[in-house]
């Protein structure tokens, strides 16, 4: 029995599409936007199981109590993220220098859990205009080098880099839109819904545009796919 | 003496796949414990077959088939119950930016573990240890035609049960904050 359109998505979410099968899927889903919608339900739903189970030890699991294992369980997040984003930072120094695609090379050079090959994520925390602009011309060039089945960019922002995302920059956007255009389901703009709470709690608007999706925590996020073997940008 | 270093070395694979056996263990019983034991037989079992893995680059499918056949075991030894899903089911109900992120996972292993145990088995290799489809449907001895329809019976299900009740949260209302790609 021929899959469903349904089983297609999930298909290329999962990376199980041939080339030509995955050409033809997005042409589809470029012309309809319930099939975008439902690829970006399906992407979160993907994001989120992952999420809910981290590798960890076993026995503090087992053995503690509740509001002990949380407390570690919280301690230690901290120690990845931490450890996450200092690597992160060593990349984006290494990265700087000119070695942008040296960063796919290194991801297939290391051991990985998840097959995450060509898989990164630039991590933009700042507001600062020309930082904007360098997000965007690293995603652009890793997308540009490295177009094949299975290559993924992610640009995850919190704090002030949420602001690339906002509808009010019209330069900005346009790109963003010609981008996604571009590079369809290879390239996703996320914002940090923790960080748009805090915004309305301050009595701010937060308009974003319409191509970006809305993880619970950009950190959690980014420490997330840090465990399946990503590679880390940060701008 | 061969035998011997195959052994050790067994051992020291098996011993570095243990946190994630246990995870997955985890994900489709829902009880330390009890994943725990799953592990441990799991683990007894490898090494007293370990003859049978005769390609070592399929040691994590090969122990990923194990587990289940050892879940499955257990589940007709044992009828699951419903106390897992009756005493987590007002969670639920909170919006999603009051919780933590340790309640925010604990909403999706609810969610997960209200999953039909075919299809729950199946989201768990894909989206936690990052199976291929066909690798799947090896290590549950289905069609790759099955590993899609419940992979796909499952999304839409966790679907309804996590990003429906985003939409509910009445702090983001009017900004309609969780997005999609147009």
């Amino acid at each position: 029995m021929p899959a469903t359109m349904s089983e297609r998505l999930n298909a290329l979410v999962d990376g199980e599409l041939g080339q030509e099968e995955r050409a033809e899927l997005l042409g589809k889903i470029e012309q309809d936007p319930k099939l975008k919608a439902e690829l970006c339900d399906i992407h979160r739903i993907k994001d989120l199981v992952g999420f809910a189970y981290p590798l960890q030890d076993k026995n503090q699991e087992i053995k503690q109590k509740p509001w002990l294992r949380i407390g570690k369980m919280a301690a230690s997040l901290l120690l990845v993220l931490g450890i996450g984003f200092m690597s992160g930072y060593v990349s984006s120094s290494l990265l700087s220098s000119d070695s942008i695609d040296s960063t796919l090379l290194q991801a297939q050079a290391l051991p990985q859990i998840n097959e995450p090959q060509n898989k990164v994520i630039i991590y933009l925390g700042s507001s600062e205009k020309k930082k904007f602009e360098e997000t965007l011309n690293k995603a652009e060039t890793l997308l540009k080098k490295y177009r094949t089945a299975g290559t993924a960019v992610y640009v995850v922002t919190s704090a002030g880099g949420i602001d690339l995302l906002r509808a009010n920059n019209s330069g900005i956007q346009q790109r963003i839109k010609k981008m996604r255009g571009l590079y369809a389901t290879n390239l996703h703009f996320v914002a940090c819904n923790n960080q748009i709470y805090q915004l309305h709690q301050k009595g701010q608007d937060v308009n974003l545009v319409d191509e970006v999706e809305v993880a619970p925590s950009a950190v959690q996020f980014v420490v997330n796919h840090l465990k399946k073997g990503w590679r880390y940008i940060a701008i | 003496m061969l035998n011997i270093f195959r052994n050790r070395k067994l051992g020291i694979l098996l011993s570095q796949r243990r946190e994630r056996l246990y995870r997955l263990a985890n994900s489709w019983c829902h009880d330390a414990m009890l994943a725990d034991d799953l592990v441990q037989d799991t683990l007894r079992k490898a090494l007293q077959k370990s003859d049978q893995l005769k390609d070592d680059s399929k040691l994590d499918a090969w122990l990923f088939r194990i587990l289940h056949n050892t879940w499955m075991a257990y589940l007709r030894k044992n009828k699951p119950t419903l106390d897992f899903d009756e005493e987590k089911s007002q969670e639920l109900t909170t919006p999603e930016s009051l919780l933590s992120d340790q309640e925010r996972c604990e909403r999706v292993r609810v969610a997960i573990s209200r999953l039909p145990i075919s299809q729950r088995s199946v989201v768990s290799l894909v989206d936690i240890e990052g199976c291929r489809y066909h690798e799947v449907s090896e290590i549950l001895d289905i069609p790759i035609g099955t590993v899609m329809s419940r992979l796909n019976r499952a999304r839409t299900a966790l679907k309804k049960q996590l990003i429906g009740i985003r939409k509910e949260n009445t702090l983001f209302q009017k900004q309609d904050y969780l997005r999609r790609v147009k």
